[in-house]
């Protein structure tokens, strides 16, 4: 498939949804609104066979709701990674959890 | 009657941690799952508070085999975000240094997989003439495994005759000698039987779970970025795409073996063809808002940055997406129906670094394969069930 066959078909199925650029050769880069990601993604999972991988970290870092996660553990955090903590947004800040050293510091 | 097993995050067989939990039937395993997190390490979250020349350093330190592809993929997409064209020079040199890494990277991993395999004369041979190629990195830039030779805007060291030579002398040697020990690997029928028809991977599901790398050209995928979407100076280079169509991990040895002869080519042409002049120019502080995404074949595969910038010193954000997360649901695939003894071999097949994808962002559905497919209630209870039973970690204390 060239690359104007896939543009076409892309544009034929998601319309207005996603913005093409396609800046060389074997290169496309889709641009999205937040509001039409999961949509769109969805369709390329099932539509396009699309492997998306970096789609579930979003869950993890940024508390993203996507619906029929085969897998809904974390991907990329500690499994004991404290609930509604979400790193990669602007406003989490780390805070470093107090030492606890069994017969206290000498 | 099926049994879980568990290796990792820490385990003799593997050299990095992660942890793998496998369902096997007897000796075949039936299933994999592959859990990412034990050494998570936020770098993306940290380099939004760096300016755009301390980020090199940071990527630089994603990885200690393939740091030079993190630190070109981010320059790379820098100074396309700055509008910067470094000199043909510095290009030269900053590609230089990236073959030789690719060299030096294979080199290793051919090491391991003769060691993996038991054929420890070939992974002793072969890392002893990695040492060639770690002097002559240490010669060019100073630096054994962080080269910390990109900048934005060029490179930071210059290359001088008495260099070029010493680099040409060093790739002769190499060439020579590689031949030779592939010659002896190829011939070794103890070697190419335990590696032959282990870890299959069929074309169709390397292109269906998105291979990246020598895995997939190992599949018979021909795909490099070098070639499909050549970056700087590979549009002036010759080299040829390596594939294998066994599609086992013979083949992935093959691939390899392979790209190392091809880069020694590439590196030849490069040290001959340096062209004269500067090797950096001057950058600005910030840049302008934009956001860019830039690809890089490193040793392991295509390499991905997402650069967004917001028009001060700092970026808005970054992503990384590296070679080793994109071959994760391949390598599931491939463990299926193989034994348990091959496990490392499988693993170390992909040439996996943990550093790279524990980096932070994201992975992989392990239980790929229609039989994952339940419904969202039954995943809800699972999930449930699991926290009741997991042991409360968060303040645990060490007993004494």
């Amino acid at each position: 498939m060239t690359d104007a066959e896939l543009i076409e078909r892309l544009k034929a199925d998601l319309g207005d949804r996603i913005e093409i650029a396609n800046p060389g050769r074997r290169r496309l880069y889709l641009k999205v609104a937040p509001e039409n990601l999961v949509a769109v993604v969805t369709r390329l999972r099932d539509g396009f066979g699309v492997v998306f991988l970096s789609t579930i970290s979003g869950v993890d870092m940024f508390g993203m709701t996507v619906d029929h996660i085969p897998d809904p553990r974390p991907l990329v955090l500690p499994d004991d990674w404290p609930a509604g903590n979400y790193p990669l947004r602007k406003d989490w800040k780390f805070e470093r959890p107090e030492e606890v050293i069994p017969g206290g510091k000498s | 009657m099926s049994f879980q097993i568990p290796i990792g995050p820490q385990h003799p067989a593997l050299k990095e941690p992660i942890g793998l939990r496998m369902t096997v039937d007897g000796e075949v395993i039936t299933d994999a799952d592959i859990r990412l997190g034990y050494n998570h390490r936020g770098v993306e979250k940290l380099a939004e508070e760096r300016s755009w020349i301390q980020i090199i350093y940071l990527v630089e330190r994603i990885c200690g085999i393939c740091s030079h592809s993190h630190a070109t993929c981010y320059v790379q997409g820098i100074e396309r975000l700055m509008e910067l064209v470094p000199p043909k020079r510095g290009m030269y040199i900053r590609y230089l240094v990236a073959e030789l890494e690719r060299v030096h990277s294979h080199l290793l991993w051919l090491g391991v997989a003769g060691h993996e395999a038991g054929f420890d004369s070939f992974f002793m041979y072969v890392w002893r003439d990695r040492e060639i190629v770690m002097d002559l990195l240490e010669m060019i830039t100073g630096n054994r495994v962080h080269y910390a030779i990109n900048t934005i805007g060029g490179v930071r060291r210059d290359l001088d005759e008495a260099q070029k030579a010493k680099i040409l002398e060093g790739i002769a040697t190499l060439k020579k000698r590689s031949e030779y020990y592939f010659h002896i690997g190829a011939n070794e029928p103890s070697f190419v039987a335990r590696i032959a028809g282990v870890g299959l991977l069929p074309l169709e599901k390397a292109v269906a779970l998105c291979a990246v790398g020598p895995t997939a050209r190992a599949s018979g995928w021909a795909r490099d970025v070098r070639k499909e979407d050549p970056y700087a100076v590979y549009d002036e280079l010759d080299f040829e795409v390596a594939t294998a169509d066994t599609c086992d991990v013979l083949g992935r040895v093959v691939v390899r073996v392979k790209e190392v002869l091809e880069s020694y080519k590439m590196i030849e042409q490069m040290v001959k063809n340096l062209p004269a002049g500067d090797i950096v120019v001057k950058a600005p502080r910030k840049a302008k808002p934009g956001e860019v995404v830039s690809r890089y074949e490193a040793p392991r595969g295509e390499n991905i940055h997402y650069i967004k910038a917001n028009g001060t010193d700092k970026p808005e954000r970054l992503k990384v997406r590296a070679p080793t997360l994109g071959n994760y649901p391949a390598t599931v695939e491939m463990l299926k129906k193989g034994f348990i003894a091959d496990i490392p071999l499988i693993f170390a097949a992909i040439d996996p670094c943990i550093c790279c994808a524990e980096r932070s962002v994201t992975l992989v559905s392990a239980r790929s394969g229609e039989e994952s497919v339940v419904r969202m209630s039954d995943l809800r209870r699972q999930a449930i069930a699991r926290h009741q039973n997991a042991p409360v970690k968060r303040n645990a204390v060490w007993p004494l």
